[in-house]
């Protein structure tokens, strides 16, 4: 359904994406898209929406083209594929009222006629559990949890058959993302969804997808099947991620991988395998050859050139953490919310 | 609480104002002073019982004149908003949405206009056209459009790159739409309180071009006029060069704290302690 | 005890915001503070500072520290506990810091200002950035320079340099990557190793499950539960805590490949 092959995408001169390819089946999947700040998750979920241009690559949905649509076959291809952005600064208009928003939508496309439109709109806050009376509300007097679901209204309005979620749990209370994420299962099915779901969370990603891309510093570092990347990580950089998600559970509070140092900043990247100082298993030639993304067993990628090892459990990822070396990142790892 | 007093003392002095525009011919004493009259028999006579504010140089009640020319300061400042923001707004807004080349050839055409001191091109228009209040009005509005372009430029620029806007994109909605029902009224909350406080300044300004005799001419009471004609006498007669002065210094004082306050009352409130 | 907060009522006008709150923290000893946004956990931390009042808050209740009672405290009181006794790191470590002053110049006069004397700044200064793994160099950028974890470091050096007994951490990692977020947990076991009494407010009950030893449950101003964290965690009894527990989403066991 979506063929995202090579894409590259440039900040100024900066190259924040490098290289990077992704891929959804037909029929309801979810691939989750995981990494941390400066990792491009959602740049490159602004690129396959065309929100901003590629440097390099080609983005393909159900086989046609993206990058070569213009006008009324563009807009086609929006309703077709449609975005929920994270809401902390506001995916709504301060001064509008969220009804008001849902049928800019519905017109924008011309969804239904005139007449039915109310109807539509208090159909679609009902499939996202929201009151009719919702619609006449404006974004500020809604909760957290409540702008999320009348994104997703707004956005299910087109009808698309692809959904890009963004990191859609993070500025929500526990119980409010629990709600947010049966939610997000209960569209898949009702209308056999497909979705990116770009999150830092692995037990998220873990419970919504099928496949997972790791991504580091404008990287893919590792993809594959979710269940047998987090069970079984190929690449150092997936364990520490892994191991470093707080678990509430007794069983699996043990040894941390802490990893040293702060995430190097994406305008000057680290020479060769951009993970590698802060690998707890880098060796020299880490530094110097960038390592290429190649297939292993069970329809998964990895990049890392040791990641024969990685598998068969023999790499010791426990290293003391040293002192920091000091980059200039300038405020570069803070997460959720932040520009990548 | 101290903002709501400001905001309140500007808006009763603003409010004023208007009344006494808008009821001059039943709050003037003389009403017929404030055009062509002349008195020679009561000229130049101090402040009195029968005319509060003294006379002029040829008689004429002051109270009558200051009256009646808070009726042309704030036409003029009224004239002169509408048409600058008539001009900067549009152009501020396609300039800031779009950027690029027609940001750039916006902003060199704004550039232009503020290269140049404002008194200064005023003078110069005035200067070329024959001095009336139309001219007045079209020598300042010249110099404050680029202000308002600029002003919603950086507006524009700033919520373009909001999110909101960027799901309106990824939405579909169409250009102009966005232009006009997002960008547009969220730009516009900084135009309102900047020409709240150019009230005053406009007023100055005119006064300024009327005083150097460019603006408004005799008969007419304007106050720029009034002291730019009193000021010959000023040391024995103070009270003609006063009273039009302090009707000034009042008024832009007025609309800058009214301008003030609005600007608190509108910013920060969605920002307060919740 | 170190800490003791007792029957801590808040009101703001006419809503209670926290109501009858009894807790303690103790030497060496992390106590996690759980609650979702409008628990008041924050609201709590702040009136330990004692400025509860500043914001219009009315104050009913006890808290103090090795028995000196904080609430009613005078200002002056006030002011030599607040940084030296009790220190308190945020959420977004850059609003404590002064954006155009290098980050070791306050350092410098925070230390200066609660009396360590001239030549000893330097020493502890560098100390306490090493102990949270930083070169000394840090001192000398600005906060813009430094990534969030790092200011957060220094925030906590910080507290370590004044030789703070008690630490109020209100969503430190909160804004941070979860591989960031793993290194200052992992310093707040160091400091609590130290002999302070850390306060550790948050949201998230992974945080609470790795390093706090006791955990207490906020919900509307009320605790609704307190005990120690693994028994909070696995035999919740109040049944707000069971929801809590159960809404988060889990990891499935099953690590293989980095516990060699």
């Amino acid at each position: 359904m979506l063929e995202a092959r090579h894409l590259s995408i440039d900040f100024g001169k900066v190259r924040v994406v490098d290289d990077v390819s992704l891929s959804l089946p037909d029929g309801p999947w979810g691939l989750g898209l995981v990494g941390e700040s400066g990792s491009g998750k959602t740049t490159i979920a602004r690129a396959i929406l065309r929100l901003i241009a590629l440097a390099e690559g080609t983005v393909h949905f159900d086989n046609v083209d993206v990058g070569a649509l213009r006008g009324s076959a563009l807009r086609a291809m929006r309703r077709r594929m449609q975005v929920v952005l994270q809401d902390p600064d506001g995916t709504l208009d301060p001064r509008q009222k969220v009804g008001s928003a849902i049928r800019e939508a519905l017109r924008a496309h011309r969804v239904v006629g005139k007449a039915d439109e109310d109807a539509t709109i208090a159909r679609l806050l009902g499939e996202v559990d929201l009151g009719a009376e919702i619609a006449d509300r404006l974004p500020h007097q809604l909760s957290g949890g409540q702008r999320q679901r009348v994104s997703l209204a707004r956005a299910l309005a087109l009808e698309p058959t692809l959904l890009i979620l963004d990191e859609p749990t993070s500025a929500l209370d526990v119980s409010v993302q629990a709600q947010v994420l049966e939610l997000i299962e209960s569209l898949r099915e009702r209308r056999q969804l497909s979705y990116v779901l770009i999150s830092h969370n692995l037990a998220v990603v873990e419970r919504l997808c099928e496949s997972v891309t790791v991504l580091y510093l404008g990287r893919v570092v590792e993809e594959g099947p979710t269940k047998l990347v987090l069970a079984q990580p190929a690449h150092p950089y997936t364990a520490a991620l892994r191991s470093a998600v707080p678990e509430i559970d007794a069983a699996s509070s043990q040894r941390r991988i802490v990893l040293p140092g702060t995430p190097a900043n994406v305008a000057d990247p680290p020479s060769g395998c951009r993970f590698h100082p802060r690998c707890p298993a880098a060796l020299e030639r880490c530094g110097v050859e960038t390592p290429a993304l190649v297939e292993i067993a069970g329809g998964r990628s990895v990049a890392c050139h040791r990641s024969a090892e990685m598998l068969a459990g023999t790499l010791d990822l426990m290293v003391a953490p040293g002192s920091d070396e000091l980059v200039d990142v300038s405020g570069h790892d803070e997460s959720p919310g932040d520009e990548e | 609480m101290r903002h709501n007093l400001v905001l309140s003392a500007g808006a009763i002095t603003v409010g004023l104002l208007v009344l006494i525009a808008v009821l001059a011919p039943l709050l003037a004493p003389f009403p017929g002073d404030a055009g062509v009259a002349t008195h020679p028999f009561s000229v130049l006579q101090a402040p009195s019982w029968l005319h509060p504010f003294g006379t002029d140089q040829v008689g004429r009640d002051i109270v009558s004149r200051v009256v009646y020319g808070a009726r042309i300061s704030p036409l003029i400042a009224v004239a002169v908003l509408l048409i600058a923001t008539l001009v900067g707004v549009p152009l501020g807004l396609l300039a800031g949405y779009f950027g690029g080349i027609v940001d750039d050839v916006i902003m060199r055409v704004t550039d232009i206009f503020l290269a140049v001191p404002a008194l200064l091109l005023a003078l110069a228009l005035s200067s070329v056209l024959s001095p009336t209040i139309g001219s007045t009005i079209a020598a300042i509005s010249v110099t404050w459009w680029p202000w308002y372009a600029r002003l919603v430029r950086g507006e524009a620029a700033s919520i373009r790159g909001r999110r909101y806007i960027e799901s309106c994109q990824a939405l579909g909605i169409p250009r102009w739409r966005i232009l006009w029902r997002h960008v547009l009224p969220n730009a516009t909350t900084p135009v309102l309180v900047q020409m709240s406080l150019d009230f005053g300044t406009v007023i100055l300004t005119a006064s300024a071009l009327s005083f150097l005799g460019l603006g408004v001419q005799d008969p007419s009471p304007d106050w720029g006029l009034m002291v730019s004609e009193g000021q010959a006498y000023f040391l024995t007669n103070w009270w003609l060069v006063t009273f039009p002065g302090l009707a000034i210094l009042i008024t832009a004082l007025a609309f800058n704290i009214l301008g003030d306050g609005l600007r608190d009352r509108l910013d920060p409130r969605h920002r307060m302690f919740q | 005890m170190k800490l003791s907060i007792q029957h801590l009522t808040l009101r703001l006008e006419n809503r209670v915001i926290v109501d009858d709150l009894s807790l303690d923290v103790d030497h060496r000893e992390i106590v996690g503070l759980v609650g979702e946004s409008g628990s008041g956990k924050s609201m709590t931390a702040t009136s330990v500072l004692g400025l509860a009042p500043r914001l219009g808050f009315a104050v009913g209740g006890s808290i103090t520290l090795d028995g000196t009672e904080l609430v009613g405290a005078s200002e002056h009181e006030l002011r030599e506990i607040r940084g030296r006794r009790i220190a308190m790191i945020f959420q977004s470590p850059s609003g404590a810091f002064n954006p155009v002053m290098r980050v070791g110049e306050v350092f410098e006069r925070t230390l200066r200002l609660h009396g360590v004397a001239g030549d000893e700044v330097a020493a502890r200064a560098a100390r306490s950035c090493e102990e949270v793994l930083l070169p000394a160099l840090v001192l000398r950028r600005y906060p813009h320079q430094l990534s969030g974890g790092q200011l957060q470091r220094v925030a906590i050096a910080l507290a370590l340099a004044l030789d703070a007994e008690v630490l109020l951490a209100d969503e430190p990692t909160s804004a941070l990557d979860v591989t960031v977020q793993a290194e200052i947990l992992s310093l707040l076991t160091t400091l609590r190793g130290r002999g302070m009494a850390i306060l550790l407010i948050t949201h998230d009950l992974g945080v609470v499950a790795q390093v706090a030893d006791r955990v207490a449950v906020m919900r509307a101003g009320q605790l609704v539960e307190v005990g120690p964290t693994r028994q909070v965690l696995d035999h919740p009894r109040d049944p707000y805590t069971q929801t809590l527990l159960a809404a988060v989403p889990r990891l499935s066991a099953g690590t293989g490949g980095h516990d060699a």
